[in-house]
């Protein structure tokens, strides 16, 4: 992501370790350098669940609104900053399925289907992305986060269990029983 | 077949991830498990990554004007602040005194988000540019965070004199439309800092020195306006900006004293029947817009967030009204509109629709408008900006185009 953040605070403070600590005690323009930094990983981590747009945007602004009043409370746990505010993210979205109980996030709208293809890796795989990509949405919400966090924004364990509070065990459950699922609901799909 | 533990998965699938191993030789490492293990790893490589979306500039701003807004209002700012570049501009004297931290955390933040080159450019934008936009972004930025009615009133004064260099060189330019929605632009500033005046007053703040020394700017604006030559078209539209600078703010243009209201700044109507029967309406019309978002909704063209936040506005301004708090329900209302021409200048709503709910805002505001012309005059809720938001003036407009 492009830093478009404030060119002195860039110059001076590239450790982004220093921009949380100066965020966390209330420096806005260090937590500005740090959404300049993380917007479109979060964006793009909202856009792969809800589907749409203009959902992705409206959650993305409340992640950072969030965050920005939790900054006082965050404490550094292993993880990288932006595994909390995806974090932030995973429960935004979940709250905004509860609110709207709306299931269409399970689709994504038809002007970006195209983002989705690629055929190389189609190639390899007998399954249809976006089948899979639904899959993923039907997990439980802790599964669903296990995953995205594991095989799209590839953490490690400890910088997951850092950033959801658990220990590396816990993880790797979660995404053993995250992946069993996945293939229990695909073959569905299949035979359906 | 053995159960494949969540340890093994887990080893198998950093392997693979690694390159250390490839999946056929990490199946074939575990015999015992290899069927489940193979259908696991195929799973795990089916994962799709996230496409190649990115979030458009306008989004981008927008979020960092909310993002603004929010730590503005949660807790007061603890980084140093500076002088905003407009407080040394000669004559904006309101502007000057005004205590706006957060305005510099603003512009601050805002310049961040669309790249100092940008900002920088749009200053000299004018309506229809590409770049006008983010001009009237920093001009919003400006006013939410003006603290008070006073601080509101000189950034509404400072926004006329942005307005007014921008007549004077779309006249230059020989473009007449940009003038003409400049010059309506400025006619709004003015009715809006006279409104934000009237509120401080009824709250009992003395306002005679800031509006004789705001009058006092927008007079300095008049010989500008009044020399710049336009075609016919433009012409009525420009002299009206220029009647509006010369008669300047409150009392000096009313030739009337100010009338004030209760010091909780609560209705000047209460008992009063015309003012209750303006309020009925108003809050009848704000049903109607309720209901007009409602309907848009069901179709698609809100999106849900969005759609909550434009109905928590209406609701809020609704109980207010119900409250007899005409200021509250109007700063709800204000803020209705700057979400609404924000999504509308985003794309983030259809041009039907936004004209759809505009106009609807317009009843509204025609309501609340009425219960203003039933004296006490000023301390009626008196509306919100007309056209305060967006520099979209009080009509509809066509929108660009949904993205």
């Amino acid at each position: 992501v492009q830093d478009q953040g404030t060119p002195g605070l860039a110059r001076q403070d590239d450790d982004e370790a220093v921009l949380v600590d100066r965020a966390a005690a209330g420096d806005a323009p260090a937590f500005a350098a740090l959404y300049d930094r993380h917007l479109q990983q979060v964006y793009r981590h909202v856009y792969y669940r809800v589907g749409h747009r203009n959902d992705a945007e409206d959650l993305s602004q409340q992640v950072f609104l969030q965050a920005w009043r939790a900054m006082p409370r965050y404490k550094r746990a292993g993880a990288p900053f932006v595994a909390w505010l995806l974090t932030i993210a995973h429960n935004e979205v979940i709250a905004f399925y509860r609110k709207s109980r709306q299931t269409n996030y399970l689709e994504v709208e038809p002007e970006t289907r195209d983002l989705w293809s690629d055929p190389e890796a189609q190639a390899l795989s007998q399954f249809d992305r976006l089948a899979v990509r639904r899959a993923i949405l039907q997990l439980k919400p802790e599964q669903q986060q296990v995953v995205m966090m594991r095989f799209i924004e590839h953490f490690e364990y400890s910088a997951i269990a850092g950033a959801l509070g658990k220990n590396e065990g816990n993880i790797r459950v979660i995404q053993h029983r995250a992946l069993n699922e996945l293939r229990r609901l695909l073959a569905h799909t299949v035979q359906s | 077949m053995t159960r494949i533990t969540p340890e093994l998965l887990a080893a198998c699938l950093s392997d693979v991830e690694t390159g250390r191993l490839g999946p056929e030789q990490c199946v074939a490492a575990h015999p015992a498990e290899a069927e489940g293990l193979q259908q696991l790893l195929e799973i795990a490589r089916a994962i799709p990554a996230a496409p190649p979306v990115v979030p458009d500039s306008a989004f981008r701003l927008r979020a960092r004007v909310a993002l603004v807004e929010a730590m503005a209002a949660g807790s007061e700012p603890r980084v140093p602040f500076f002088t905003p570049w407009w407080a040394g501009r000669r004559g904006l004297s309101g502007l000057a005194r005004a205590p706006i931290p957060a305005f510099a955390l603003a512009l601050a933040l805002v310049l961040s988000t669309t790249g100092a080159g940008a900002a920088y450019a749009a200053q000299d934008a004018l309506p229809g540019d590409p770049l006008y936009p983010v001009k009237i972004s920093l001009d919003e930025v400006q006013l939410a965070f003006a603290l008070d009615d006073e601080a509101r009133a000189g950034a509404q004064v400072a926004r006329a004199a942005r307005r007014t260099e921008e007549i004077q060189k779309a006249v230059e330019a020989a473009r007449p439309a940009a003038a003409e929605e400049a010059s309506r632009s400025f006619v709004a500033a003015v009715e809006q800092a006279d409104r934000h005046l009237a509120w401080a007053s009824a709250a009992g703040k003395q306002v005679a020195g800031l509006e004789a020394r705001l009058s006092e700017d927008l007079g300095r604006m008049h010989p500008r306006l009044a020399a710049a030559g336009a075609a016919a078209e433009t012409r009525s539209a420009i002299t009206a900006a220029a009647q509006a600078a010369q008669a300047g703010l409150g009392s000096k243009k009313a030739g009337a004293p100010r009338q004030v209201s209760d010091q909780k700044g609560q209705s000047a109507f209460e008992g009063n029947g015309a003012a209750k029967a303006a309020d009925a309406a108003a809050a009848a019309e704000i049903e109607d817009l309720k209901g007009e978002i409602e309907r848009i909704g069901e179709q698609g063209g809100v999106p849900g967030q969005s759609f909550q936040g434009l109905m928590s506005h209406l609701r809020a301004a609704e109980a207010a009204l119900g409250r007899g708090q005409h200021q509250v329900a109007a700063r709800n209302l204000e803020a209705f509109l700057n979400q609404l021409n924000a999504f509308q200048q985003s794309g983030h709503i259809s041009p039907a629709d936004y004209n759809a709910l505009h106009q609807s805002y317009q009843a509204l505001e025609a309501s609340l408008q009425g219960a203003s012309a039933t004296p006490p005059p000023r301390d009626a809720g008196g509306g919100p900006a007309s056209g305060g938001a967006g520099g979209a003036g009080n009509r509809p407009v066509s929108p660009p185009g949904r993205r």
